[in-house]
């Protein structure tokens, strides 16, 4: 599985070409609408993307949770961030 | 927010049903396969929650708990119970995190929490408080228990009138008191804020303050209809979406703040956008164990404990740990999962069949299907539109009009 963490190096093609990923794959059967919102926002969402990336690998160094992860912990906000959310705190 | 360590924890949090986990193809949404997150449920949980007493010292407008207004108090017996289990999975994984959640947990009182989590060991200590009991005798025991602490606060005064005691009484100087004695002992914490009326202006206002205020961490809950709280959570799509694009610009201006909704967001449109969508989410369910305070266990939604008598489903338990080891308790229910269970992860399948959006949020909550629509076999939830789809959309939509945030 990749590590969705990394910040890819490659550049990611263009919106409006057919090799970016959130283009619609040939032969799919589901449309996906979302696809085509993120397609759109592309050019605003890049930087954005790099902006939070950036921050949390600052914060993950300040905290230790870059040592932590690299040890293999388990980031348990992951589950109640998808699943419950009436508690709040994150990783050390 | 989902790190690389997914791969990890598939190999510390086993699955023991459900089909198996496998790596769809890369793409903004699912593969071949579907969405191929969420399938099975872990062994082992990464987290508990624990309820030391049903009491709560606020009557909040908003709140979801039943029976609050009375302090019944988990025996030590229970949580002996409990850490048993706990503690052998504590030494299977590298980190375990037991929460005390309540009612008001320090309600409970700091000499009965203590003997609560006395027979826990090696595990994380974390606490979910209205922060107005907490003094310097409360932080010296969150000191000396090395606890996280989180605390729920909606803000500002003029915008905390949901919070209040039995008497409708504002709690909101009692809350900060209780921070301000946070901060005096040095003790870092998190906020979680429900907002009942999102508009884009509440959204700078309450980044400001939360800045202000000194948490490291905000999480926003627009508020539910579930549990008691009947209240209606039908909002208008536009305000909605506009109150997630303001905090999303008022985080990209200033993002010291790790806020949940936003940053997680950001994870998975940048998988997206890297064709790595169907990686986020985390490959098996957790089963977020919640023990109440007489033994008794929910999985997947804490919000269904302390429902006895809920119009045919009865009682939500699925076990009480008094009589059943926890691990058994989750065991069973992930390879035979029965009653309500088995129409909720029908109505997951069907999420993860139909709903675009499921990449990102793992299928509509299991509270939210049952108190919106009175059964588990639903899709999507008024909470999916405010929490899950308008916020994703919200984020798209400040993306959309800034080429430089």
């Amino acid at each position: 599985m990749p590590d969705v963490t990394r910040t890819h190096s490659e550049p990611v093609p263009a919106p409006d070409d057919p090799r970016h990923p959130a283009s619609p794959e040939e032969g799919s059967a589901r449309p996906d609408p979302l696809a085509a919102r993120v397609r759109a926002a592309t050019p605003g969402l890049r930087p954005l993307v790099a902006r939070a990336t950036a921050v949390r690998r600052a914060r993950e160094r300040l905290t230790g949770a870059d040592a932590a992860k690299a040890r293999g912990a388990p980031r348990w906000t992951d589950v109640f961030t998808t699943q419950f959310t009436e508690f709040s705190n994150r990783p050390r | 927010m989902v790190g690389g360590c997914n791969a990890v924890a598939e190999q510390a949090h086993p699955t023991v049903a459900g089909p198996p986990a496998t790596a769809g193809e890369p793409g903004t949404g699912p593969g071949p396969e579907g969405w191929t997150g969420m399938r099975g449920v872990a062994e082992i949980p990464s987290y508990i929650l624990m309820q030391p007493t049903t009491l709560c010292n606020l009557d909040c407008a908003y709140c979801y708990l039943p029976g609050r207004s009375a302090d019944h108090r988990m025996s030590e017996r229970v949580a002996a119970a409990v850490a048993t289990t706990v503690n052998a999975w504590a030494q299977r994984v590298e980190r375990f995190s037991v929460v005390w959640h309540g009612g008001e947990p320090l309600a409970a009182g700091r000499e009965h929490l203590a003997a609560l989590m006395a027979p826990f060991e090696r595990i994380e200590h974390h606490v979910q408080t209205n922060a107005t009991l907490i003094d310097d005798a409360w932080c010296e025991f969150f000191l000396a228990h090395q606890m996280e602490v989180g605390i729920s606060v909606d803000g500002p005064a003029t915008r905390s009138a949901l919070r209040t005691d039995r008497s409708g009484h504002p709690a909101y100087d009692r809350i900060m008191r209780g921070v301000a004695a946070l901060r005096r002992h040095g003790i870092r914490f998190a906020v979680i804020c429900v907002v009942s009326d999102p508009t884009p202006e509440l959204a700078i206002e309450l980044y400001e303050y939360f800045l202000e205020l000194g948490c490291y961490w905000l999480g926003i809950n627009i508020e539910e209809r579930e549990g008691v709280n009947t209240r209606d959570n039908t909002r208008t799509e536009a305000r909605v979406r506009e109150f997630w694009a303001a905090l999303t610009a008022a985080w990209a201006a200033d993002p010291r703040l790790e806020l949940r909704e936003v940053e997680w967001s950001l994870h998975y449109l940048g998988a997206a956008l890297r064709g790595e969508a169907d990686t986020v989410l985390p490959r098996q369910r957790d089963p977020v164990p919640t023990v109440a305070h007489d033994g008794r266990v929910v999985l997947f939604s804490p919000e269904l404990a302390g429902f006895d008598r809920a119009p045919g489903y009865g009682d939500f338990a699925l076990g009480n740990v008094l009589d059943t080891g926890l691990d058994e308790i989750v065991r069973s229910v992930a390879h035979h999962p029965t009653g309500w269970v088995a129409e909720y992860f029908a109505g997951v399948e069907e999420c993860r069949r139909t709903c675009p959006y499921f990449g990102f949020c793992g299928g509509a909550h299991a509270s939210n299907r049952y108190f919106e629509a009175g059964r588990f076999d639903v899709t999507e939830t008024e909470h999916c539109r405010n929490t899950k789809i308008r916020l994703l959309e919200g984020v798209l939509d400040h993306a959309g009009r800034h080429q430089n945030p």
